[in-house]
């Protein structure tokens, strides 16, 4: 027997499964909603957190560019002070890394024959390798300062800026091997005229731990964009420098990841969901105004979502516990309070088959159930008696149609004694018949040739057989008298007609 | 006896195995750090097709302080790659040189403008051009148009022009374009100058070696041609495998660039190998591309002979007279 079947043909089968669907409908409902409104509510404060991460990593990262700014600013005044004295360059170039522990180079460059005793190359260069600061003339025909971006996109701008980060290990003395960002300024004559460049290192690695430290949850991560969009700092080294967020949409357009470039490098704040390999990413983001660059944190849909989901999975567990033990509450209860019905129902099924004398349950509870147990009880009473009755009634019944049978009998055998007893006088009464009839016939043949003694012979025989004929007689009227007799008390017993069980039973 | 039987066993192994023979040393100097433009010789080198016509081929790229034409002047090497205009430019202003091998059909140059301007329109404006490979089309049109460019040199990549220092780039299809689009940078077509569409279809990369050198070692120079080939033949049959090997070069060298954009690189390489004409790779110089080129430059005032199609192939005696430099 199937489920249906079962809930078609029981009852507290079927009030039960009622009951627990009214009860999952509202429960479907009610955690719709909250699960709408919890989701709603763990997601803002979610991005709440990555929001405020990023807007605390960018102010640190800008609070120390803008100590990088301000210390090229000064820096920039003082060369600018002694414009005339090109070997001073060196010693600014030195002082700066002294004060600034933070920064990694600094080049104060020339344009070519500014300082025609210095030639054509003249650009004062100190790097701080950890140990030591070490001081050159880093301009040559093999490094060409002024055709580098360093160089040549603050000259073209005229204001200071911020350079991709680059590797310069092209060039020749100093080699440095690390990715450096540079801030650039033009450095004026007392004309206002560009007569070089001013730039200040600062490491990579430097931003790319301080950025990489942004983690608002287990599973997310921050990357750094360049103004082409190249990953600056990638949790996947493979990436860095090498790539750009545009690279993969280059073979397969990609809307989502093209739409969140464009909006990065466009310097736009905000957040936007990305859909890789089967899970949704929220990626925050917000640009750098000092560098054009922007920042982003990478988060897992199931790292933001998990204290909801958790909550969900305790929620459902917790409901569909609750539905079980109400699914069996419900059958428990249910088929207790349907018991009597049932029993009613077993004791009725009997009651059909003819035992009235089954037992029919009783509880002394005052519900329908058990007026309906009352009711019946006094149905079975009732019908117990009346049956009673008829079957009294029944065996009177029987009793005299057995006496009427029997009387019936009786008469029956009257009659055939009477109608043996009447053929057996015929029989008998045949024999003098026959000889008064001889008798008879010899007088009125003969009566002129008998004597009279022959004649009184003949009429005394004649005669003694009419006595025995009229003697046979007598015993046939005896024998008529008593057959009447029974046949009266016959004929008094089939009047009164046995009465069948039917008529009985309607009686 | 012994001996006798020795000299023989030693002449059989040079007769019968000719790859114990040494193979001849040949440096070459690509026109730029490793990348997919170069990918036929890579792959001639790596499948061995040098080796198989006896040349020990040593691919080298060219830095900023050590160009290609600087290599070839001090001898560090025999070959190198350069534009057909930049050969014509060199040959006329008195560094003769000869075209060994021509692999590109096509001009690949173009120009981009910022903010989708038609650069026909950027009249005074700035453009970036390269240092190491001078866009002689921007500088001809520029004197053709009267566009007054103003010239930044730059040394590579897509900085400057994203920066906002200049309002065009001078750039090549098959990279700086590829760069641009990498870099999420807008460009509709009105922003795009392609020479090739404007008559100014001229042929680009060959590998080129002093005259001098290519008159006594005309055969290795043909080998080396030959094998070269057979590798952009190999290239263009077996892309993945090609951009493999291709990869290998770009990863030794430290070069920051990843694999789609290689991938794209030969394959707009490869196409621009059709010839326009006959739609197949040919490998030659056109002659009449030759003419065109040298017309433009004459008429332009880059050079002031002209520098013909037999002489950049060798098959004329060198003009010494030396032009004024451009």
């Amino acid at each position: 027997m199937n489920i249906i079947t079962y809930i078609r043909r029981s009852l507290s089968a079927r009030l039960s499964f009622w009951v627990v669907s009214c009860v999952v409908l509202l429960f479907v409902m009610a955690l719709g909603i909250l699960f709408h409104y919890s989701r709603t509510a763990v997601r803002d404060e979610a991005m709440e957190k990555a929001t405020q991460m990023l807007e605390g990593t960018l102010l640190y990262v800008e609070g120390t560019l803008h100590d990088v700014e301000v210390a090229a600013d000064n820096m920039k005044w003082l060369v600018e002070q002694h414009i005339d004295t090109p070997d001073s360059m060196y010693t600014f170039s030195r002082k700066i890394l002294e004060n600034n522990p933070n920064l990694y180079g600094c080049s104060i460059a020339f344009e070519p024959y500014y300082y025609e005793e210095k030639g054509k190359f003249f650009s004062a260069y100190s790097n701080n390798n950890g140990d030591s600061i070490e001081t050159e003339q880093e301009g040559s025909e093999e490094y060409e300062y002024y055709y580098m971006d360093w160089y040549l996109i603050a000259k073209l701008l005229n204001k200071p800026y911020w350079v991709e980060p680059f590797r310069d290990e092209e060039t020749e003395g100093i080699n440095v091997s690390d990715y450096i960002t540079s801030f650039c300024q033009p450095i004026h004559d007392k004309q206002d005229n560009i007569v070089g460049i001013l730039s200040v290192d600062l490491s990579l690695a430097w931003f790319s731990k301080t950025i990489l430290d942004a983690k608002p949850f287990p599973n997310s991560y921050s990357v750094l964009l360049g103004r082409g969009g190249t990953f600056l700092v990638h949790p996947d080294s493979t990436k860095l420098f090498y790539e750009t967020i545009f690279t993969p949409t280059l073979e397969q357009p990609d809307e989502e990841m093209t739409k969140l470039g464009k909006a990065m490098i466009g310097g736009e704040s905000g957040y936007q969901v990305l859909h890789r390999d089967d899970e949704d990413y929220y990626v925050f983001y917000k640009p750098f105004t000092h560098t054009g660059w922007s920042v982003a944190i990478v988060c897992p849909e199931s790292d933001i979502f998990e204290p909801y989901n958790h909550l969900q999975q305790n929620l459902m567990f917790i409901t569909i516990l609750g539905l079980c033990l109400l699914l069996f509450f419900c059958v428990f209860v249910i088929r207790y309070n349907l018991r009597p019905l049932r029993q009613l129902g077993l004791s009725a099924e009997k009651m059909s088959e003819g035992d009235f004398d089954v037992s029919v349950p009783d509880s002394r509870r005052r519900d329908e159930i058990g007026q309906l147990q009352h009711s019946f009880f006094r149905m079975q009473k009732s019908l117990k008696d009346y049956i009673s009755k008829m079957h009294h009634s029944t065996e009177t019944l029987k009793e005299r149609n057995a006496e009427l049978e029997k009387a019936n009998e009786m008469a029956k055998e009257d009659d055939r004694m009477k109608s043996a007893v009447i053929n057996n006088m015929t029989d008998k009464m045949t024999q003098p018949i026959k000889i008064i009839a001889e008798e008879n016939d010899l007088i009125r043949r003969e009566y002129k040739s008998l004597s009279e003694e022959e004649m009184a012979q003949h009429v005394d025989r004649m005669l003694e057989n009419t006595d025995a004929v009229t003697s046979l007689l007598n015993q046939i009227l005896d024998a008529a008298d008593v057959t009447g007799k029974a046949g009266a008390h016959y004929e008094s017993s089939e009047s009164s007609t046995p009465l069948s069980n039917e008529e009985s039973a309607t009686t | 006896m012994i001996g006798h039987l020795r000299g023989m066993l030693v002449f059989g192994l040079l007769l019968f195995c000719p790859c114990m023979m040494r193979a001849e040393k040949f440096v070459f100097t690509t026109a730029w750090t490793p990348q997919a433009e170069f990918a036929g010789y890579y792959v001639a080198k790596e499948k061995g097709f040098y080796k198989e016509v006896g040349l020990d081929v040593v691919i080298q790229s060219p830095t900023l302080s050590s160009t290609v034409y600087h290599r070839m002047e001090t001898d560090e090497c025999d070959a190198g790659i350069f534009s057909m205009m930049s050969a014509i430019d060199m040959i006329a202003n008195g560094a003769p040189l000869v075209n060994i091998l021509q692999t590109s059909m096509n001009s690949s140059y173009l120009i981009v403008s910022r903010w989708g301007k038609d650069p026909m329109k950027e009249k005074g404006k700035r453009i970036a051009v390269y240092m190491a490979e001078p866009n002689y089309m921007a500088f001809i049109l520029d004197r053709k148009k009267q566009l007054n460019y103003e010239w930044v040199v730059f040394t590579g990549n897509i900085n400057v022009f994203l920066s906002g220092g200049v309002d065009m780039m001078s750039a090549v299809s098959y990279n700086e374009y590829l760069l641009l689009r990498q870099a999420g940078f807008d460009m509709p077509e009105k922003s795009i100058f392609r020479f090739k569409d404007h008559g100014y279809n001229i042929q680009e990369n060959g590998v080129y070696v002093k005259r001098d050198y290519y008159d006594t070692h005309r055969d290795q120079v043909k080998r080396f041609a030959d094998a070269s080939k057979k590798g952009w033949e190999w290239a263009a049959a077996h892309p993945d495998q090609a951009l493999d090997i291709v990869m290998k070069y770009v990863r030794d060298a430290h070069i920051q660039t990843n694999r789609v954009i290689q991938k794209l690189m030969l394959k707009e390489i490869l196409r621009l190998q059709i010839d326009p004409d006959s739609n197949q790779r040919e490998f030659r110089l056109r002659p009449d591309m030759v003419e065109k080129a040298n017309l433009l430059m004459k008429d332009f005032g880059m050079i002031d002979r002209d520098v013909t199609y037999a002489e950049l192939m060798g098959q004329t005696k060198i003009t010494t007279t030396k032009t004024k430099a451009k």
